[in-house]
C-alpha cells in the first residue's frame, strides 16, 4: 500500500519564489506606508487646530499698583476697600463685604468690558461674581460710559474663610479680547 | 477524511460569541452617563462646583410659599446648597424626582424656591424645592410604584458627563402632612 502524501495547496509548477508576495504588493505597501502616517497627521492637526480655537485666553498679569494700556484705554490700578456688614445688608453676618474700584481712562473709543470677577490666588482658588444684584446696589461697568474717565465699582460678598491675596479678572471687549488680572491684596 | 462537522461547530461557536459580545457591549449612551454622588438625607454631598445637603423630605396634600398656595400630590424637599469653585452661571437648575419609570422636574410654580436659584461660593443658601406629581402617584401598592423616590440635583439641564447628587428616600420613610411650607430661599443658618 503506497503512502499518499498530501501537498496541501502548493502544487508543482506553482511554487513561488521567496518574497514574491511583497514584490507583487509593493505598490500597495508603499501607499499604506504613506497613507497611515498621513491619516494620523491630518486627524491630529485638525484636532489641534480645533483645540487651539477653543483655548482660553491667558490673563495678562498686571503688576501691583500699575496701570495697563489695552485697546487705547488705560486700566487700573485696582484698589479695594473693606466695608462693614450691617443689618441693612441682606447677607450672612459673618460674611466679608469688599468693594473693588478700577479706574478707567478711555482713549478715542468707548471701551468695552464684562463685569469683573474676584479670584483667590491661594487656598482653593475660588471665584466670585460681583454682588451688585444681591445687595441691590447700583454698580458701574463699562456699558455706555462714553470716552470720559470713570471708575468700575464692584462689591463682592465673600465667605469668612476666603483667603487672600485676591486678584480681579476684567475681561475686555476688543478686536483681540483679553483678560486683565489686577492684584487687589488681602 | 474531512471532518464535516467542524465548520458547523465553528459557525455555531462564532454565532454564540457574537451574541456574547452584543450582550456585554455597553449601551451607546453609557460613555456619557452622569457621575452619581450619593447624598443621603442629612449628609453633605459634593460634586462638580456644587455642595448640597437634603435636610428634609415630605409629601403633602397642599403647599404654601410666600402667600401662594396649591393643592395636589406634592413632594417638598428642603435643601442647603452652595457653589464650591465659581459663581458664574451657577444655578441649581437640574432638580428631578424619579418614581417608577417616570422622572419629574421640580415645579416652577412656587414663587420663591431653590429651583433655579443662583448659588454663592462658600455661602450656603437654604430653601425648598417642590415636585407636583399625578394624583395617586405615591399611593402604596399602586401598580408599578417602586418602594423609593430618587432625587437628583445638579447645575446643568444636560446632566451628561456632569456630576449629579442623588438622594434615595424609601416611600415607607416619607412623612405625609396635610400642608407643607415651601421654605423661601434664605442664607443657611440665618
Amino acid at each position: 500500500m503506497s503512502e499518499v502524501r498530501q501537498e496541501g495547496s502548493v502544487r508543482p509548477g506553482r511554487r513561488r519564489r521567496p518574497g514574491g508576495w511583497w514584490r507583487r504588493n509593493a505598490a500597495a505597501l508603499v501607499a499604506l506606508a504613506l497613507l497611515v502616517p498621513a491619516t494620523f497627521g491630518i486627524i491630529s492637526s485638525n484636532e489641534a487646530s480645533t483645540n487651539a480655537t477653543r483655548a482660553q485666553i491667558v490673563p495678562i498679569e498686571v503688576e501691583w499698583g500699575q496701570t495697563y494700556d489695552y485697546a487705547g484705554t488705560t486700566w487700573g490700578p485696582a484698589t479695594v476697600e473693606e466695608l462693614p456688614v450691617t443689618d441693612e445688608h441682606d447677607i450672612p453676618q459673618d460674611a466679608r463685604l469688599i468693594e473693588v474700584t478700577i479706574p478707567v481712562v478711555p482713549g478715542d473709543e468707548e471701551p468695552g468690558c464684562f463685569p469683573p470677577t474676584l479670584l483667590e490666588t491661594g487656598g482653593e482658588q475660588r471665584q466670585w461674581d460681583q454682588s451688585g444684584i444681591l445687595l441691590g446696589w447700583n454698580t458701574t461697568s463699562c456699558a455706555l460710559m462714553g470716552t470720559e474717565p470713570f471708575d468700575i465699582v464692584a462689591p463682592f460678598v465673600l465667605p469668612p474663610d476666603a483667603e487672600g491675596p485676591f486678584v480681579v479678572d476684567l475681561e475686555l471687549v476688543a478686536d483681540a479680547p483679553a483678560i486683565l488680572r489686577l492684584p487687589v491684596g488681602d | 477524511m474531512t471532518r464535516r462537522w467542524v465548520p458547523a461547530v465553528a459557525g455555531a461557536a462564532l454565532v454564540a460569541a457574537a451574541w456574547g459580545v452584543t450582550a456585554v457591549t455597553p449601551a451607546e449612551d453609557s460613555a456619557e452617563q452622569p457621575f452619581v454622588v450619593a447624598a443621603p438625607v442629612g449628609m453633605r454631598a459634593e460634586g462638580r462646583n456644587l455642595a448640597l445637603t437634603v435636610t428634609g423630605v415630605r409629601a403633602a396634600d397642599a403647599v404654601v410659599n410666600e402667600g401662594w398656595r396649591a393643592e395636589g400630590e406634592w413632594v417638598v424637599v428642603d435643601v442647603e446648597s452652595e457653589a464650591t469653585r465659581m459663581e458664574t452661571g451657577t444655578l441649581l437648575q437640574f432638580v428631578t424626582l424619579r418614581l417608577g419609570g417616570r422622572t419629574y422636574r421640580a415645579s416652577e410654580r412656587p414663587p420663591d424656591s431653590m429651583f433655579g436659584h443662583p448659588l454663592s461660593v462658600g455661602l450656603p443658601s437654604a430653601g425648598s424645592v417642590a415636585f407636583e406629581l399625578p394624583e395617586g402617584a405615591l399611593d402604596a401598592g399602586a401598580a408599578g410604584v417602586p418602594d423609593e423616590l430618587v432625587l437628583r440635583f445638579g447645575l446643568n439641564l444636560d446632566d451628561r458627563l456632569d456630576s449629579v447628587l442623588e438622594t434615595r428616600v424609601p416611600l415607607d420613610d416619607l412623612e405625609h402632612v396635610g400642608e407643607a411650607e415651601i421654605a423661601p430661599v434664605d442664607w443657611a443658618g440665618s
